[in-house]
């Protein structure tokens, strides 16, 4: 197993560029996710490091060694392939084989290798098969087989579990895993699934747009976003994203959202004076939007009902505040709520995030220091 | 549905309601063009009809006649030359099939898939290329030979007939490698198969319908050539079937209708079985199945 490096990777398709300034380093073992939307620039970049692309600029590197300029077979890199990529004219046998032919093994050595990596994932009563004899989920496990007799020093994987249907996915998510945890592999995930990404990941790279918008370990994104970006793009349902204002009251810098005023703590901003008066956005989770609350104190935000889904585990509702903010909270499941109801909802604003309206950066330091002084919203004055 | 005189009876099995739905009636332009087709198919068919009927025929003439059953025309066409123009013509097919399909793969699979810079370019000349009537390079070709002593050599008319064949058969064989998935190499290159080994143990084996298409165009097309032939090589050993055929016509001032049949069917022979082989295999389709999802 070997540790990557991208040191300012660029990849220019004619003049636009599809990785714009990417440097990350991927420690050896780690299951490292490269996530974001379509065109983000994450498949460019795993088929950079596959050698099935050439970096316009920049260097990679796979343990210690410069990659650029090798050829795919002498990386020592194994790719599974999001259309699984079989030979659809040989057998599993053949297909898993196909690699350590190629690379001259002794032939009862690769009769030895294919049956133990079929029975640990199961295929051994499929090896006589073609591939258009098996289900997807089968196929997919052939793919992750010859990958795995491949024995690389990096497993790349492009979405591989994006076409299985989501128990099947579920399913494999949880192999993947064991098979991490067994192999002790380094291994670079891409996919735009932020559930796969959160449940998988040592630690996942945020791609927008060609950049790299942030890294770390699934928790600490969540938490602390570095920007709207990141912040809206990871957890399900989104983020609530609202305009606030940003005071300077009694000496101590406050928000004021929604007809409520929060109080925060100066350690955890950015700019510990956030230049007075401004618009800020504020992100709110789901979660953290409640609708019962037993605290008398904590100041109230009228709503009115619009969706409701219930999703067995927990609700999701929509609810319109003060006629025009839309906002998604989580409620207990078997809620008694529907739609048209007025509700009473409330901020936990201890997880409040706050974002630059102009650069969409967090205006927040990544701490564990509590962010707001009072648990509680006072009703703004006027 | 049993139908009695008093009208359709129900089987006891079928439920529901039953909807009959009258037999459209037939229209006057299906008429129209079942007639034309007929006339047609049968314009093609009489002078297959007259080949049959002529090569059995003792004294066959050029019309179409019953025949006075008689084996004697196949028996003086076998006799006459033996089976050397069919071997002939089956050396030039097999040498212009095997130089022109394996030149034409091996130039079809960069074009398909590196960037090859002016590729738009190539494939344009060579799909003009593939439409240069022969007959107009024959006397350069006719000279250039003669000046490097390569007349008279069945070998090296196949050459030039494989020639002739390769910009047709690029143009085919590339179109078929652009229908193999991109990604099933790619697999192979990240296995370490280098580029060769890809195209042999990957691609070919995903083109054999089409590989074989173009390998049936093209010795069909070498066993019909006539003019490349006796042009380039005048040694009376080498010459295939279309050739000797010429001997049929007026070599002694009148044509031996009968012999000409016997001859003709015999010499169409091969290709038709060769064709009604590879029709097979078309039936299984031109799918990946399996290989790459959707």
């Amino acid at each position: 197993m070997a540790d990557v490096q991208f040191e300012h990777v660029y990849k220019l398709f004619g003049s636009h560029p599809a990785v714009n300034d990417l440097s990350l380093e991927i420690a050896d073992g780690e299951f490292l996710v490269l996530l974001g939307p379509s065109g983000c620039g994450k498949t460019t970049s795993l088929r950079m490091l596959a050698g099935l692309e050439r970096p316009t600029y920049g260097r990679i590197a796979i343990g210690g060694r410069t990659v650029n300029a090798l050829p795919s077979k002498v990386r020592d890199v194994a790719m599974v392939f999001q259309n699984y990529a079989l030979y659809p004219h040989k057998t599993v046998r053949g297909n898993l084989a196909f690699g350590m032919k190629v690379r001259r093994e002794p032939k009862a050595e690769i009769r030895r290798q294919v049956k133990d990596v079929a029975a640990l994932l199961g295929i051994e009563r499929l090896l006589d098969h073609r591939p258009a004899e098996l289900s997807g989920g089968e196929r997919q496990r052939v793919a992750l087989g010859r990958a795995l007799l491949r024995r690389p020093q990096v497993f790349l994987m492009d979405e591989p579990l994006s076409n299985l249907d989501a128990a099947l996915r579920a399913q494999m998510r949880a192999e993947l895993i064991r098979l991490h945890t067994r192999l002790k592999a380094t291994i670079v995930y891409v996919t735009h699934d932020q559930a796969e990404a959160m449940t998988m990941a040592t630690r996942i790279a945020v791609m927008s747009n060609g950049h790299l918008a942030q890294v770390g370990a699934p928790q600490q994104i969540y938490d602390h976003p570095s920007d709207l970006f990141v912040a809206t793009f990871i957890g399900l349902p989104k983020m609530n994203i609202v305009t606030g204002q940003l005071t300077d009251q009694e000496d101590a810098p406050a928000v004021e959202i929604l007809g409520l005023r929060a109080k925060l703590n100066r350690a955890t901003l950015r700019r510990p004076d956030p230049g007075g008066r401004g618009e800020v956005l504020v992100g709110i989770r789901p979660e953290d939007v409640l609708c019962h609350t037993n605290d008398p104190g904590t100041a109230r935000i009228d709503a009115c009902v619009e969706v409701v889904e219930p999703l067995g585990s927990e609700t999701l509702i929509t609810a319109r505040c003060n006629g025009s903010t839309a906002l998604v909270a989580r409620v207990p499941p078997r809620s008694p709520i529907a739609i048209g109801d007025r509700i009473l909802l409330g901020i936990n604003t201890q997880h409040l995030h706050l974002f630059d309206p102009v650069t969409q950066q967090t205006l927040l330091k990544p701490t564990r220091e509590s962010l707001t002084t009072t648990l509680r919203s006072e009703v703004a004055a006027n | 549905m049993r139908l009695f005189r008093h009208g359709p009876v129900r089987p006891p099995e079928l439920a529901g309601p039953l909807i009959v739905i009258p037999h459209p009636r037939i229209s006057l332009p299906d008429v129209a063009a079942n007639v034309v087709l007929t006339v047609v198919g049968v314009v093609f068919a009489l002078p297959l009809l007259w080949l049959v009927f002529a090569s059995v025929d003792k004294n066959a003439g050029w019309y179409i006649r019953l025949p006075d059953l008689s084996s004697e025309n196949y028996r003086a066409v076998l006799t006459a030359h033996g089976l050397q123009p069919f071997v002939n013509s089956l050396y030039l097919a097999a040498v212009t099939t095997a130089v022109a399909t394996v030149l034409a793969l091996l130039a079809a699979y960069p074009l398909s898939r590196r960037h090859v810079p002016g590729k738009r370019t190539v494939m344009l000349l060579v799909l003009f290329a593939s439409g240069l009537p022969v007959t107009m390079m024959l006397v350069p070709i006719y000279e250039m030979y003669a000046a490097i002593h390569w007349l008279d050599s069945s070998f090296t008319t196949s050459l030039f007939l494989a020639a002739t064949a390769l910009p047709f058969a690029i143009w085919l064989m590339k179109n078929y490698v652009d229908a193999v998935p991109v990604e099933l190499e790619e697999a192979a290159r990240i296995e370490g198969a280098g580029t060769l080994r890809t195209l042999l143990s990957v691609v070919l084996p995903l083109i054999l319908p089409g590989f074989s298409v173009t390998a049936v165009y093209i010795f069909i097309s070498a066993w019909g050539a006539f003019v490349v032939p006796l042009v380039l090589d005048a040694n009376p050993d080498d010459q295939p079937g279309t050739v000797a055929i010429y001997q049929f016509l007026g070599a002694h001032g009148f044509v031996q209708f009968g012999q000409l049949a016997a001859f003709s069917l015999l010499f169409s022979l091969p290709v038709v079985i060769l064709y009604l082989l590879i029709a097979r295999s078309f039936r299984g389709g031109f799918t990946f199945g399996g290989g790459v999802r959707g």
